[in-house]
């Protein structure tokens, strides 16, 4: 569907202008100055004799250094994967209502363009983004270790990437409500409301808090149907090799994707059969 | 080709009929003008017919197919009444990806630019221009193509009266190339001066379709003038009023015939007609006429 990658195409040539994205940009890439600048690794043979951060001692035990900088890469894989998530969901919400916008859907439907890959556009663009922001994110960061501890691990950007899986299913929700209500406040409230279900309400151990019977059997099915992005979030540390691949990682995943699919087919089904 | 077209728009048990049981046809290489109040239901008809919104009941043909078929729509250049542009694009980004979109070229899209006399605001952000600015760029995205069919929602809406001598000139130039416009304004004037086909639509129903000059026109009332020197007196005996202008005069309620006589009588008087003018309607004439006192 060659329309939707023009659109998606459109959406990025879009984005670039967005104070927003530009902001992001500039904050990782300040950051990496930041850090690159300040953070002084001493290694000698593989071993992690000091670290200094704005010139103060950060520890003083030798340490191998692939041991000693583990937290610090699965810290920052796991910062990478919310702070995407939560920048995603602020800075693209109003993407989709502004394509949806009165005066420019009339135009784009009047255009040799299936409905379907309008949205698909607009998700693929939405989706382009987020990898390329997580990417250059990961990168630099990734780089920016490596330099300093001679430890090349790509955990980070790994946990920017599962950053990007998890937004693919938050953002497939906020397009869908974005369908039905044009509105980028609802949009974005839609996003953090999964976030925030997925990251702290979709977890099994809370079932316990519910009367056994019905109240539990009920909130396991809910909470069955929003992806669990708290344990997405370990795939940075399963990629630094850090923790175990399990099976439960992999259906989360899978189930993330189908949720995200699931969603972007109700946007569809909702964008073919309206009038504008 | 529209025929007995239905569009409810609402809840079930108490729609909104926005057009009712409208049949219409448009002859290939005309212009059509389509008129009416206020909530008359022009957009959805206009709508209707891109596809954008999908009829309740009858049908829609449009250029022989239906408008959900892309090969169809690829042949029409289309102007929403408030078309909203990404502003921080720049004028000929905005024609490029519309270019991208209708399997045009770039060139076209260039042309188009400077059609609409932007040449020189190609690489201008749209967040800039004016409004007259921007609806000119709409119609340049509309024209990319060389579309068969122009569909354009009140194009001369903010334009000076300059640019809209222009876009009657592009208009005239679609036509001579074969194009027909159907075309919705407010401007009853600049829709006598484009189109030779006019439909009336208020409250959703079709009232009165035709050629212009059939709705306006069957004058039974004329202007005359006269020659200085003329006995006005005696041209008042036969029928023709004086006006507010000199040697200017009226004569009302008389048919062809009933007009030639009289002047014959008037020119075996000596009088000499300088100037005969039948009286047309306008539209606005023939719209408020259709609607009547409480509508109007």
């Amino acid at each position: 569907m060659p329309s939707a990658l023009h659109i998606a195409a459109d959406l990025l040539r879009e984005a670039v202008h967005r104070k927003w994205m530009l902001g992001l940009l500039l904050a990782i890439t300040l950051a990496g100055v930041l850090l690159g600048w300040t953070l002084q690794m001493e290694v000698v043979d593989g071993v992690l004799a000091s670290t200094r951060l704005f010139g103060l001692d950060v520890g003083h035990d030798l340490r191998a250094t692939d041991m000693a900088l583990r937290p610090v890469f699965s810290g920052t894989a796991w910062f990478m994967y919310v702070t995407g998530l939560l920048f995603g969901v602020l800075a693209c919400s109003d993407f989709a209502p502004e394509f949806l916008a009165a005066g420019r859907i009339e135009h784009l439907l009047a255009l040799p363009l299936r409905r379907a890959e309008l949205i698909v556009g607009i998700y693929l663009g939405v989706l382009a983004l987020s990898v390329a922001s997580a990417l250059y994110g990961g990168v630099v960061f990734t780089v920016l270790f490596g330099l300093k501890s001679g430890i090349w691990s790509w955990c980070i950007v790994a946990g920017a990437l599962a950053g990007c899986l998890a937004f693919s299913a938050v953002y497939a929700a906020m397009l869908a409500s974005a369908v039905f209500v044009r509105s980028a406040a609802l949009s974005s409230a839609i996003g953090v409301a999964l976030l925030f279900a997925g990251s702290v309400i979709a977890r099994p151990e809370l079932a316990a808090l519910f009367n056994a019977g019905a109240p539990r059997r009920w909130f396991t099915a809910v909470v069955s149907f929003v992806p669990r992005f708290w344990l997405l979030g370990r795939l940075g540390a399963v990629a630094g090799g850090f923790e175990p691949l399990d099976a439960d990682l992999l259906r989360t995943a899978a189930g993330t994707l189908i949720f995200a699919g699931a969603c972007v087919m109700l946007a569809i089904w909702e964008f073919e059969r309206r009038d504008y | 080709m529209v025929d007995a077209l239905v569009k409810d728009y609402g809840k079930r048990r108490h729609p909104k009929r926005a057009l009712d049981s409208v049949s219409l046809r448009v002859p290939a290489g005309s212009a059509f003008g389509l008129i009416g109040p206020n909530g008359a239901g022009k957009t959805t008809l206009l709508k209707t017919l891109l596809g954008v919104v999908a009829p309740s009941a009858g049908a829609v043909q449009v250029l022989g197919g239906s408008p959900a078929d892309l090969g169809v729509r690829k042949r029409i250049g289309y102007l929403p009444e408030r078309l909203q542009l990404p502003t921080a694009w720049t004028a000929l980004g905005f024609l490029h990806s519309v270019a991208r979109l209708k399997h045009a070229s770039r060139a076209d899209a260039e042309q188009q630019l400077q059609r609409v006399g932007l040449g020189n605001e190609g690489h201008a952000r749209i967040a800039t221009f004016s409004k007259g600015m921007r609806q000119r760029l709409g119609l340049g995205a509309a024209l990319i193509g060389a579309p068969d069919l122009l569909v354009l929602d009140e194009p001369t809406d903010g334009i000076d009266p300059k640019g809209r001598a222009d876009v009657r000139s592009i208009l005239a130039q679609e036509r001579a190339r074969g194009a027909t416009l159907f075309l919705n304004s407010h401007l009853l004037s600049e829709t006598e001066r484009i189109c030779d086909q006019v439909g009336i639509l208020v409250s959703g129903r079709l009232l009165r379709s035709g050629a212009t000059l059939e709705l306006c026109g069957n004058p039974s009332s004329w202007r005359v003038r006269f020659e200085a020197g003329t006995d006005t007196k005696q041209l008042q005996r036969l029928g023709f009023a004086p006006t507010s202008v000199a040697q200017v005069f009226v004569c009302t309620d008389c048919d062809v015939a009933e007009l030639n006589a009289r002047l014959a009588k008037a020119r075996g008087q000596g009088a000499l007609v300088s100037e005969l003018v039948p009286e047309m309607r306008d539209l606005e004439a023939v719209l408020l006429e259709l609607m009547g006192p409480a509508d109007a």
